[in-house]
């Protein structure tokens, strides 16, 4: 229903609006309840899952020839290539399924009493940890956190690029790019 | 037929005095971006349908969920006090000036409702969405409550009203898991404070409330 013809218009103060603004609100969108899935590479081939109840996160390969040199999971039809403790809400897998990279569970908001030791990345290469990156790595000029109703926005995950490269943006340095394999920086472009 | 308007920085509240409705409208003004640069760029026909959808969305769940009850020694109250008010809400795609800044991001296939977590911020009138919003999913609150078919866009529709989350600890409906603001899909009477604290600006002689039940 749109509004008909408006033939008094009354002009009222924004006080109210005003005056919520000193009381520190709540404003932004619940996350998701814990739940397995999986992580898709991008190849048919191999993909990974995250397990919510089990709280660990393994690679698998499909099952391609006989002679393979791993054995086969219980369920056959697919080797497990590896396994990294914990269910994670956000995490990305290279192409090849070597490597693993996973995120701060809140994605994009970081709490209102935040840590500048939160572990923003996690490099994972064949199932060992071979980085992580603190937010005060991460974001360089904390002062750049966007404040919200409930939280302050770093950036966010973009996701994986090139087959192993991850790409973040966080609010200070903009597109950054991580080799998965290492976990080290290779570009970084505002 | 006679409409009284209040112009807030955050809408516009229009009563029409002859039919006894109450029609609350904001404004948005869309700045359309991409989450990643592998994501294709937005068509015409997304943006559309992003908006409509968005607003068919806060359309279903805010409006004619509440009619106000109204009382006054008036004409206007008189009329009304039986049926009370009824309560409609619409957003309007802008490309000027407008009461909020609306950045949508286009995600890549496959990206969950809370790869990006939508926010809005109050005070500088900023809302960030994203594609992926316009699906229904899960959402969890601090109680351990989860529920399946939430929708974002109607609850950070419920922030643009100053409305704080309801699904963390500390919040005192945090155990109200059907409610909008918190991981719920209805709108309670408590999510109408402001606007019918303007209403009642609005009218010397008419008190609107909000009823305690929503029917």
């Amino acid at each position: 229903m749109k509004p008909g013809a408006r033939t008094k218009a009354v002009s009222v103060s924004s006080f109210i609006g005003l005056s919520v603004l000193s009381v520190p609100l709540h404003a932004d969108e619940p996350p998701e309840p814990p739940h397995s899935r999986k992580i898709d590479s991008g190849s048919c081939s191999c993909w990974a899952y995250t397990d919510a109840k089990a709280k660990v996160t393994s690679g698998y390969r499909a099952v391609r020839t006989p002679a393979s040199p791993r054995a086969p999971d219980a369920k056959g039809g697919r080797f497990e290539l590896w396994r990294v403790p914990g269910w994670y809400r956000v995490a990305a897998l290279s192409h090849d399924c070597d490597y693993l990279v996973t995120g701060y569970d809140g994605a994009n908001l970081l709490p209102i009493a935040y840590e500048r030791g939160t572990i923003m990345l996690a490099f994972h290469a064949h199932g060992r940890l071979v980085r992580q990156v603190r937010l005060d790595e991460l974001v360089l000029d904390l002062s750049k956190l966007r404040r919200t109703e409930s939280h302050w926005e770093w950036g966010y995950y973009g996701g994986v690029e090139k087959d192993h490269y991850y790409r973040v943006n966080t609010n200070d340095r903009g597109s950054i790019l991580y080799d998965m394999a290492t976990g080290q920086l290779v570009v970084e472009a505002k | 037929m006679a409409h009284i308007v209040s112009r807030q920085p955050w809408g516009v509240i229009d009563v029409d005095v002859a039919r006894g409705r109450v029609f609350f409208q904001q404004d948005w003004h869309y700045t359309w971006v991409l989450f990643a640069p592998s994501v294709h760029p937005w068509t015409l026909a997304e943006r559309r349908n992003f908006h409509n959808t968005v607003d068919r969305q806060v359309w279903g769940t805010w409006s004619n969920r509440v009619r106000l009850q109204v009382t006054g020694a008036n004409d206007f109250s008189h009329r009304f006090a039986r049926a009370g008010v009824g309560l409609n809400f619409d957003i309007r795609w802008v490309t000027s000036v407008a009461h909020w800044s609306v950045t949508v991001r286009k995600m890549p296939p496959g990206s969950g409702r809370t790869t990006y977590r939508s926010n809005v911020t109050f005070a500088t009138r900023r809302i960030e969405l994203d594609s992926a919003d316009l699906a229904a999913g899960g959402a969890a609150n601090d109680a351990g409550a989860s529920t399946p078919r939430f929708r974002s866009p109607p609850h950070e529709f419920g922030h643009t009203l100053s409305l704080p989350d309801e699904y963390g600890t500390g919040s005192p409906d945090l155990a109200d898991s059907g409610s909008i603001m918190n991981i719920g899909r209805e709108i309670r009477p408590r999510h109408l404070a402001l606007i019918v604290t303007e209403l009642n600006k609005m009218m010397p002689g008419v008190t609107f409330v909000a009823p305690l039940v929503v029917p």
